[in-house]
């Protein structure tokens, strides 16, 4: 998910039918620059080096995000009712459409991750992983980040961990029915869909959400070889 | 998503070497541009009446925002990779 304007201009995007390293390959109908979707980055045409600005998203089953989220709005299908990707996702061996081979043993190559990327540093946190320990805290190149899924029936939510430039640490709060968080430094809960504030000193206050990418673990490890693989 | 553009017919290694590449990285073509559609002019459907039409198990992609929630299916996405919308204001690409 990215911010379409750059550099003043408002671009929009089409599929280029190019693939490098595994990953989508668009263009922009402005400049006709080519864009890299994995590392959002322009990598040949007039816009040549620009990076695109990354936009949080949440990523999540239809089950877990209508529990959430039941006044959103959803894009109209026309069709699409199954995935042209089922097999291709179910089959641990297949590796990209140009059959790619693993090169990084630290993860099986379709472990599905979420990548979260600051300046040049990366992490990759395993999903499976992150909803056992269902809080996780870490730091990637600098920037406080949390991952949460408080409950089997949640999807894993990341968030920075900080408020301007107080950086806070977080407990699971709350009851089974309705997990929160609560922060060490101030006592405040926090309500985990919104991240908000809800009661205490810093109640109103919200977290800002943290950009993860949701990959395969070969094709983000294709992007980023030198990304950490939480927990390590 | 990484790894998702349709069934190839054809293979055609482009050779179209990049700059910032290292070693052999090529972009390859796998398809004509525009061969999958990306959208332009999205269109919203209240949750409740989505739900039928997606399974329990569909991934999508969400936006939240200040005051509005946003989903697309990444089901949907196979076919398109790529959404061209605007959230509160600001304009977004979603790609997949």
């Amino acid at each position: 998910m990215y911010a379409r304007q750059v550099a003043d201009r408002t671009l929009t995007f089409g599929v280029s039918g190019m693939l490098y390293r595994d990953g989508l390959v668009m263009y922009d109908r402005q400049t006709d620059t080519l864009w890299t979707q994995v590392d959002g980055r322009a990598v040949r045409g007039a816009l040549l080096g620009r990076p695109l600005d990354l936009v949080p998203a949440v990523h999540a089953t239809w089950k877990e995000w209508l529990a959430l989220y039941p006044g959103s709005q959803v894009l109209r299908k026309r069709g699409e009712f199954r995935s042209s990707y089922a097999d291709y996702n179910r089959d641990g061996r297949r590796l990209g459409i140009t059959g790619r081979r693993n090169l990084d043993a630290r993860l099986p190559g379709k472990e599905r991750i979420l990548g979260i990327r600051v300046g040049n540093a990366a992490t990759a946190f395993p999903l499976k992983a992150v909803r056992e320990a269902r809080l996780v805290e870490a730091e990637v190149g600098g920037l406080p980040v949390l991952l949460v899924a408080a409950a089997p029936t949640q999807p894993v939510l990341a968030y920075e961990r900080r408020v301007g430039s107080r950086v806070l640490t977080f407990r699971l709060a709350g009851d089974a029915g309705r997990p929160a968080l609560r922060d060490a430094e101030t006592d405040s809960t926090w309500e985990i869909p919104t991240g908000t504030a809800v009661a205490g000193p810093l109640a109103g206050t919200r977290l800002p959400r943290a950009t993860a990418y949701p990959a395969f673990w070969f094709g983000w490890r294709g992007y980023f070889p030198a990304t950490r693989v939480w927990p390590s | 998503m990484v790894t998702r553009l349709g069934i190839v017919v054809g293979i055609v290694l482009a050779g179209l070497a990049l700059p910032a590449a290292q070693g052999q990285d090529r972009i390859e073509i796998v398809l004509p541009r525009d061969a999958i559609p990306a959208i332009d002019r999205p269109e919203f459907v209240p949750a409740a009446r989505a739900d039928r039409d997606m399974a329990d198990e569909e991934l999508v992609i969400g936006l939240v925002g200040e005051q509005e929630q946003r989903a697309y299916s990444t089901w949907q996405l196979d076919r398109h990779e790529i959404v061209n919308d605007t959230f509160e204001g600001r304009p977004i690409a979603v790609t997949w």
